[in-house]
């Protein structure tokens, strides 16, 4: 395989183009490790500190000033505050749900409604969280409605 | 200005609410020849209180069921208040008579009914739209195109 790196013109955006016949195993794993190659997230539990991918992560809740990050079964206690997470995770999967969750959007299985316009999630490990009125237009921004 | 949508919404569907219910009073369950022209104005306020009621949900918290069921209630008994007394001042009904209450009362629980259904029924055509939404997005993500 041919690997060609280029100078990019200083303003624009880093890319990377793929070019390829077929898109065989080896590409596909190299392509997923891009794409899923974003930084760990440090969290923590009884003293110890552990590093997570963000696509592992189901959601973060802010419960009375910490930062809990829960996974499909696990949850952990992460340093940063909601609103930083949500400047690192903005332009991923990640959306602000409640002003206390920020919510991975590929862990939900499926939206139903709610009272008083706002919608339930039903995430994909069983879990049931609501998405707050004012947040559900850019939730419907994001799914591209 | 999201809010301001929100209530302009609400209004709407009361207003048409309140407009059927003026039509069935006056043709079918009390009829009248004529209706005052103050009525076309009376309509659209009695409709604005109602809207404006709708704040007591709070915007921009989270509400338990407990208190989304107590906020609602509280919304129902105000309504019903605001129709009842409004309906009184503006001679809509005899408010002496406990038929004519009634029939008020029937009156706001249905509008009350319908525009609950007609939000929900909204909001269910918007949660379907979503997931659809949400699969394309989930494949999407999933693929290495995407």
């Amino acid at each position: 395989m041919k690997i060609t790196i280029q100078d990019c013109p200083e303003g624009q955006e880093d890319e990377i183009i793929v070019r390829c016949r077929h898109l065989d195993d080896r590409m596909m794993k190299m392509i997923y490790a891009l794409k899923e190659g974003q930084e760990k997230l440090t969290v923590f539990r009884e003293g110890k500190f552990i590093r997570l991918f963000p696509r592992d992560i189901f959601y973060f809740e802010a419960v009375d000033n910490k930062v809990f990050v829960y996974l499909e079964k696990e949850v952990y206690e992460c340093r940063l505050k909601l609103y930083e997470l949500e400047e690192q995770f903005a332009q991923t999967d990640f959306f602000r749900a409640t002003k206390s969750t920020i919510v991975n959007l590929s862990k939900v299985k499926s939206f139903s409604p709610a009272f008083n316009g706002r919608f339930e999630l039903l995430m994909k490990n069983g879990e049931k969280l609501i998405v707050s009125r004012q947040y559900v237009p850019a939730l419907k921004a994001k799914l591209g409605l | 200005m999201k809010r301001i949508w929100f209530l302009t919404r609400i209004f709407s569907m009361v207003l048409t609410g309140v407009v059927f219910a003026v039509a069935l009073f006056t043709t079918v369950i009390n009829p009248t020849d004529t209706v005052e022209t103050s009525l076309f104005w009376q309509m659209p306020l009695v409709s604005a209180l109602c809207t404006l009621v709708s704040l007591i949900y709070p915007w921009e918290r989270e509400m338990s069921k407990t208190e989304v069921i107590a906020r609602t209630l509280v919304h129902y008994v105000l309504v019903n208040g605001i129709v009842l007394g409004s309906g009184a001042f503006f001679h809509w009904y005899n408010p002496s008579a406990i038929r004519n209450i009634v029939t008020m009362l029937l009156a706001i629980a249905l509008i009350f009914a319908v525009v609950s259904v007609i939000s929900w029924k909204k909001a269910e055509a918007d949660a379907a739209r979503m997931n659809e939404k949400l699969e394309e997005y989930q494949k999407k993500a999933d693929s290495p195109k995407g």
